[in-house]
């Protein structure tokens, strides 16, 4: 005797359900990644540009001038000081440049190469021409804008590029920390009397 | 009374939400023999009771040879015998109740060891895709099983032994 029983095929569609919500879930998993990603990248991007935007706007010439009135007794720290100094007063020049609609013509990253020099090497010599050149483009930058822009400021920018020049590349900084004090503080005059003025 | 259509015997081809249970094996394609191991045919489809939720009947294509051994009978003298029931061109199948077979699954054999080979060719048989009526099917059981006289009612004609394993 034989006997053959039959049963009811197992429901397809708890399966396919199944795999709906995995297939749902992997979808979900990788749109929000890349969403995720691209609001990281949107941050970073805003970030960099408020960066930009904080840096060429008033406040970079603010933030130099009131750096150097605040405290010249920091020279001291020389490195430091002078990496800060030098890296703010690009900043202000930038932001003058941007204000004034001025192409300075001058490499101001490479004064910020030239100010991240400074640290990076502390124990260099060479701390008195790195802040020579950066002064020379910076006062370069500055004298083509007071030209373009500023007529009756051309007594100053002649100073100032006096200044630079008076940085005796050969001497150590420590040495003639006043000589780049007065270049610091004719910047900052410069910048201050092109701000008002605009 | 019985009714033409049988409403509860289905072809398992045509329940599609059904198969054969696990732990059971499928028949389909197996070689049907008689009593003396003489091939009659092969399964070609399962007929159940859903209801009961197992297969009654094995859909056998009989073999050409018990066709024209059929043939050779009824062009016999009448007085050689009557037959109960005349086979048209191209009826080639007919049924077997499930109870009456053995499962050789070893080989694959489906073995009718209580059917000889003259039972089944004188089997009424009907053409593949035809419905299969209760007076079908009472027909033939009478035919494999003569000497049956229990009276099942139509509700319970799959409890007979002839579709029960003992």
């Amino acid at each position: 005797m034989a006997e053959i029983k039959i049963e009811k095929k197992k429901p397809i569609w708890p399966w396919v359900l199944v795999g709906i919500i995995i297939l749902a879930f992997i979808l979900y998993f990788f749109l929000i990644k890349d969403k995720m990603n691209s609001q990281a990248v949107t941050q970073n991007t805003d970030s960099t540009a408020m960066g930009m935007d904080n840096r060429t706007d008033e406040d970079a010439v603010a933030t130099y001038i009131n750096f150097v009135n605040a405290d010249t007794s920091k020279m001291s720290l020389s490195h430091e000081y002078s990496h800060e100094a030098l890296t703010k007063l690009a900043n202000a020049t930038e932001a003058m440049s941007n204000k004034t609609g001025v192409d300075v013509k001058a490499n101001l990253d490479e004064v910020r190469q030239l100010s991240q020099n400074i640290t990076d090497n502390p124990n260099a010599t060479t701390h008195a021409d790195d802040i020579k050149k950066a002064s020379i483009i910076i006062a370069t930058a500055l004298g083509n804008i007071q030209k373009a822009k500023f007529a009756d400021l051309s007594d100053d920018s002649t100073k100032l590029m006096n200044d630079a020049n008076a940085v005796d590349e050969n001497d150590l900084t420590l040495d003639q920390k006043s000589t780049v004090q007065t270049f610091y503080d004719a910047a900052a005059d410069l910048l201050q009397k092109m701000n008002s003025n605009y | 009374m019985m009714k033409d259509e049988n409403k509860d015997l289905y072809y398992l081809h045509d329940l599609t939400d059904y198969k054969v249970a696990e732990d059971y094996p499928d028949v389909r394609d197996w070689e049907v023999q008689d009593v003396e191991y003489r091939k009659v045919g092969t399964v070609d489809a399962l007929l159940v009771s859903k209801s009961a939720e197992r297969v009654v009947y094995l859909d056998v294509e009989v073999d050409k040879s018990v066709i024209e051994e059929g043939h050779e009978a009824y062009g016999k003298p009448t007085k050689d015998g009557v037959h109960e029931f005349l086979n048209k061109d191209g009826d080639d199948h007919l049924i077997i109740p499930i109870g009456l077979v053995k499962l050789d699954e070893e080989h694959k054999i489906v073995h009718a060891h209580q059917i000889n080979y003259s039972t089944f060719v004188k089997t009424s048989r009907y053409s593949k895709g035809n419905n299969i009526g209760r007076d079908y099917e009472l027909g033939v059981y009478k035919n494999y099983v003569p000497s049956d006289v229990e009276n099942k009612d139509d509700e319970d004609f799959y409890g007979r032994d002839s579709f029960r394993v003992k």
